[in-house]
């Protein structure tokens, strides 16, 4: 054990402080290390976060009451409520009672916000003092109401909360009396607020289970919404002789939302909950009486799993090739060790120490910083995640996950310094001097090549594209891993060609000093510029590549949810009415007219749907993309005008099936008249691949023709009003303008909500491509730190035998920017390659037009050279700083 | 410590290098002994294998042929790991450059601490070998703080504490001044009265003076070989045909000039 015993000599019991005294390389091991621990651990954590925000996706964009708890019954008017008499039927829930026990039932359940009581007072007539002026208003009391209302005006006075349009329509304002008529029995009431009326203003989410309530869709036209506190609204009722009123308990996840360790753990206990309230024999049965209640768990978690799958499968394999990349700079980081311990290790090496215990001291060294790093990696990650990623809400167990994935991954690496420390030191104890050769770099390449191979084959001969073919429809591991091994292997061969022989030092022959200088460098430290600007260029093009592929998706996806609809936001006019050109919706809105071809056409074309336009409002109200035709929208517009000799109707033809001049046929009814059959010869004057309001509802092709032709043929039916824009309002603002919608439709509702874990999925994959551009840079700084001390002496005598030092700092920049900018060079062309190759396998809904578009993310390419050009000045400046301020004196008494 | 006479012996030692044009042999077959206590000092031109036959002897390589045997064992056949311990516990090593001998975070007695435990000797006298040297003043000093010489001692001490059989010093003087080059000349006789055998490759004509033995190497090969006859001192001839003389035998000669007599197999140097 007399190795065990030498461990507690001073070389290796200092060893754990000893890279305190090399900055530098303290410094790469530590952010390598972090960015082990990110790419390592950010995995689970992110995996989570992305399933915490698919149910918080279901909370916040669907309706939070929906997800939880919701417990309707018939309460009691009367407090307290009427006793219950063995054998009658159950009566009404004392309101006070009935919270109690479902407070109780749900007390310890984690993530639930306090309960929700709403009760349903009907409609109630209302008069002002003028009692000539009524009108009718929803009585509503709902918890924590008064907080998401916009109030116009307020008195001390206690009442009822009245909507400003009823206060309008009975000429009352706060502080005024008012008479409510319920069940034909009036009561005097203080009007205590006025606020906005909740369907003419933008609601927030606290409203959303009452949707049907206020607004209807279409089914009622109920009258607007008046509040009172419970206890007046039950007086209220009461005294009308109503003994019952519809009462809601809701249980909503809390504000911080949901993880899917506190939905599991949830969401089956309020099903369980639920199951006993609607068994009238357990107690809480007995005392709610009948009534439903409805827990939406199963969706919810399915949903969330899926997208933990989704995020998963995508992240996976960039998540490994980021820790690939801090573990490649962490051998650099081994060897610049080796290098700056030669002599200690050959003191050592004589003095006895074997290639085992050197390993050891490099494993001792390089642990501390590493360990530490990996920790800031995970805490960094965690912090990343909840900030950046697609929910702050992760579970506790992700962490623990992360520890251990970051633990093994550090180990990995521990493991990969001690092999290095392992073979460098034989090298320069006993085999060196036996065997002169240089060691060469190890030609990876074609390996890594291969695989890219494999993987673009395996990917190139599936049926189906990758994302409609994944279960959940998640991007395909291949997808992400193709890119990240193509990337890899041309980029070290690239690099390796690049600074072969002497064709760097001999095609900068006839430059300036600086340059030739620079590229003398570069090409003499060959053996470390190869790795390094493989590294840049592999975290560049996962920049690039994830950057262009998160473009191109959301393009994709955006294009097919607002492509079918046709605008970002449809609405459905009940009869043919022009919109008014005074209101200020015109000018953002368009007209359209969508009719279905009927049987009976000729059978020399297939059956078309007839979109019906203005050419000169279409534009400004639907949405368009230039991939959708070869020409531009203004020009297949313009070629739609009318012929003035009544031959052939132009037409815009979209899809297959359609030829050059065909006969449509069409269901026309004029004012007074029956539906009759018509048929319209039309002739093709443009085709588009892809067309607003094509292709959604069925793939049958598109007809577009001008819609003031249509409706000289008697065609009207249908009209639609098509404004491109997201805003909520836009409906209250039509119905303003005396149009009369009928339903409305929205690009945002349609877009396939299994699609959003891919576009978290490509944000964490660029969040990566970043972190290893971060670590590369640091590679880069480790690079030229370890070679600047060396450097100096022959720096400083150069500086004093003439070279200035503007060209010393010219050719440290350039010796950096060739390698920098070969990276970002390298990394850019192939990501962009990576990315025309796997194109077609991410088509998120292939049945949709159009397929995918390619958007190139130029933005990435430009954050990526900033960067680049940072590092440049900065390690440039650094290096030059540190070569200027030591004396020549002590750089010769120190010579090697 | 092995009480044989002989510290080391090497027999028909070779050494050949592997280069792009075909193997170059670097040693030629080369026989010495170096009895227990002596001062053997390598000389020869550059390139004619002096650090290949260092390197042998401090078993930082395989010979390629003959045979080594340090301290009465046999280095043929070891394989590297029982190369590495023979050299660490048989063979002391110092470098010509001072500083490439020294940690530069250990302290002078921390260094020779070092050298013993990994020698895991329990040589209890390190106060001692530090008085020995000189560096008992300068025991809690840092390498940065100690003169060339000063180092180059300390090199020394490290490599005999813990009484390996050989002590290795390759050009040890090279990169010292003369004073530093007395004083170090002046610790061998010192090192060697505790039983120290030295095998030193030197230029310097201090050290010659003090060789028992001179091993002349030229071309791979032994060119020739001188002991100290009692207590007359070794001087070298250079390849020039030049000699230094002792300082003694210089105060002969007053007038700086001397006459050269060859009579059968000796040579005579008279006064004019």
């Amino acid at each position: 054990m007399g190795w065990l015993r030498r461990l507690t000599l001073p070389p290796w019991r200092r060893a754990p402080l000893r890279l305190l005294h090399s900055a530098s390389l303290l410094w790469a091991v530590v952010v390598a290390a972090i960015v082990l621990g990110i790419a390592g651990g950010s995995r689970p954590l992110f995996v989570s976060s992305a399933a915490s925000a698919a149910i918080n996706s279901d909370i916040t964009h669907g309706c939070a009451f929906d997800v939880g708890m919701r417990v309707q019954r018939q309460a009691s008017t009367k407090t307290p409520g009427p006793p219950r008499v063995v054998g009658e039927p159950i009566p009404p829930v004392e309101l006070a009672a009935g919270t109690n026990a479902l407070n109780e039932a749900v007390a310890g359940l984690p993530g639930l916000a306090p309960v929700v009581v709403t009760l349903f007072g009907g409609t109630a007539q209302i008069r002002g003092a003028d009692d000539a002026k009524t009108s009718q208003v929803q009585l509503l009391s709902r918890t924590g109401a008064r907080q998401h209302l916009q109030v116009v005006h307020e008195v001390a006075a206690p009442g009822i909360w009245l909507p400003d349009s009823t206060a309008r329509a009975i000429g009352v304002a706060a502080g005024e009396h008012i008479t409510l008529e319920v069940n034909l029995v009036p009561t005097p009431l203080t009007v205590h607020a006025v606020f906005r009326d909740l369907t003419e203003v933008r609601r927030d989410r606290s409203w959303c289970s009452l949707e049907q309530t206020l607004d209807g869709f279409g089914i009622s036209n109920p009258p607007p919404t008046g509040f009172l506190d419970q206890r007046t609204l039950l007086r209220l009722l009461s005294h009308s002789h109503l003994a019952n009123v519809e009462a809601w308990w809701e249980y909503a996840p809390g504000p911080h939302g949901w993880t899917i360790e506190k939905a599991k753990k949830t969401l089956p206990a309020l099903t369980l909950i639920a199951r006993s309230t609607g068994d009238l024999s357990s107690p809480q049965g007995s005392l709610l009486g009948f009534g439903t209640t409805s827990v939406d768990g199963q969706s919810t978690i399915a949903h969330s799993e899926d997208a933990a799958r989704t995020a998963s499968a995508s992240v996976g394999p960039v998540a490994l090739g980021g820790a690939g990349v801090a573990l490649l700079v962490l051998l650099i980081a081994a060897r610049a060790w080796l290098e700056r311990r030669r002599k200690e290790v050959t003191v050592l090496a004589l003095r006895g120490a074997g290639p085992g215990l050197l390993a050891i001291k490099g494993v001792l060294e390089m642990g501390p910083p590493m360990v530490i790093g990996g920790a800031l990696g995970i805490v960094i990650g965690d912090l990343l995640v909840k900030t950046v990623g697609p929910s702050s809400a992760v579970d506790s167990h992700a962490l623990g996950s992360a520890a251990r994935l970051v633990g093994l991954a550090v180990a990995i690496a521990l493991g990969a310094v001690a092999i290095v420390a392992w073979l460098g030191g034989r090298r320069m104890t006993v085999d060196a001097a036996s065997d002169p050769r240089r060691s060469r770099l190890l030609l990876w390449e074609p390996a890594v090549l291969a695989l890219a191979g494999a993987a673009y084959y395996e990917l190139s001969t599936r049926p189906t594209p990758t994302t409609a073919a994944a279960p959940g429809g998640h991007i395909d591991s291949l997808v992400l891993l193709f890119p990240v091994l193509l990337l890899a292997g041309c980029a070290g061969l690239i690099a390796r060609a690049l600074f072969r022989g002497n064709a760097l030092r001999r095609s900068t022959g006839r430059l300036s000093t600086w340059a030739w200088l620079g590229a003398r460098r570069v090409s003499a430290g060959r053996r470390r510029a190869v790795p390094l600007v493989t590294c840049a260029a592999v975290s560049i093009g996962i920049v690039v590549f994830s950057g262009t592929l998160a473009a191109s998706l959301r393009a994709t996806i955006g294009a097919k949810s607002t492509l079918g609809v046709g605008a970002a936001q449809t609405f459905t006019i009940a009869a043919p009415q022009p919109l008014p050109a005074a209101a200020p919706v015109a000018r953002i809105a368009t007209e359209v007219t969508r009719v279905s071809e009927n049987a009976n056409g000729d059978t020399s074309h297939a059956p078309a749907d007839i979109l019906g336009v203005e050419p000169a409002t279409f534009a400004r109200g639907a949405y368009w993309d230039s991939s959708f035709a070869s020409r531009s929208l203004s020009s297949l517009l313009r070629a739609l005008s009318p012929p003035a000799d009544g031959s052939a109707l132009p037409v815009v033809a979209v899809g297959d099936g359609l030829p050059d001049r065909f006969v449509l046929s069409l269901d026309s009814q004029r004012a007074g008249e029956r539906t009759t059959s018509i048929n319209i010869e039309v002739q093709v004057v443009g085709r588009a691949r892809a067309f607003p309001g094509y292709g959604f509802e069925s793939s049958r092709p598109l007809v577009v023709v001008d819609r003031d032709a249509l409706a000289k043929a008697g065609i009207v039916d249908s009209p639609q009003v098509w404004v491109n824009r997201t805003d909520p309002l836009v409906r209250s603002r039509l119905l303003a303008a005396g149009m009369n919608v009928t339903s409305v439709a929205r690009a945002s509702d349609l877009t396939p909500a299994d699609l959003t874990p891919q576009l978290w999925a490509l944000d964490y994959i660029q969040l990566i491509g970043l972190v290893a551009g971060v670590v590369t840079m640091c590679g880069v700084g480790l690079y030229f730190a370890s070679i600047a001390s060396r450097r100096r002496l022959g720096t400083a005598l150069a500086r004093r035998m003439g070279m200035s030092r503007r060209v010393a700092i010219a050719s440290t920049g350039c010796e950096l920017g060739i390698m920098l900018g070969a990276g970002l060079a390298i990394g850019s062309g192939l990501s962009a390659l990576a990315v025309r190759l796997v194109f077609d396998h991410i088509d998120s809904a292939p049945e949709i037009p159009p397929s995918p578009l390619f958007r190139f993310d130029g933005g990435s390419v430009i954050v990526c050279a900033v960067g680049a050009l940072v590092a440049t000045v900065l390690v440039t400046a650094v290096v030059e700083w540190r070569a200027a301020r030591v004396p020549l004196s002590e750089l010769l008494r120190h010579a090697e | 410590m092995s009480t044989s006479t002989v510290a080391a012996t090497c027999r028909d030692l070779m050494q050949v290098y592997p280069s792009a044009a075909g193997p170059v042999p670097a040693l030629r077959g080369i026989d010495a002994t170096f009895p227990v206590g002596s001062v053997t000092v390598v000389i020869g031109p550059s390139g004619a294998g002096k650090s290949t036959f260092l390197r042998l002897l401090a078993c930082l390589e395989q010979p390629a042929a003959g045979e080594l045997q340090i301290d009465g064992r046999s280095t043929a056949n070891l394989s590297g790991r029982a190369r590495r311990r023979l050299a660490a516990s048989k063979v002391g090593y110092v470098f010509q450059r001072p500083a490439d001998n020294l940690l530069d975070y250990l302290d002078v007695r921390e260094h020779v601490n070092l050298a013993a435990r990994m020698r895991s000797s329990r040589d209890r006298s390190v106060d001692d070998l530090l008085t020995t040297t000189g560096l008992a003043e300068v025991a809690s000093r840092r390498p940065n703080d100690l003169s060339a010489g000063e180092q180059q001692r300390l090199a020394f001490a490290m490599a005999v504490v813990g009484q390996p059989a050989l002590v290795i010093a390759d050009e040890p003087s090279a990169e010292l001044d003369p004073a530093a080059t007395d004083a170090l000349v002046a610790l061998l006789p010192r090192l060697t009265a505790r039983g120290q055998t030295f095998v030193i490759s030197s230029h310097d004509p201090a050290v010659v003076t003090i060789a028992d033995q001179l091993l002349v190497i030229q071309n791979g090969a032994l060119a020739a070989r001188a002991e100290r006859a009692g207590e007359a001192p070794l001087a070298v001839i250079d390849e020039a045909g030049r000699v230094q003389l002792p300082d003694e035998a210089v105060t002969l000669f007053s007038e700086g000039r001397v006459r050269i007599v060859i009579d059968g197999g000796e040579v005579r140097m008279e006064a004019p």
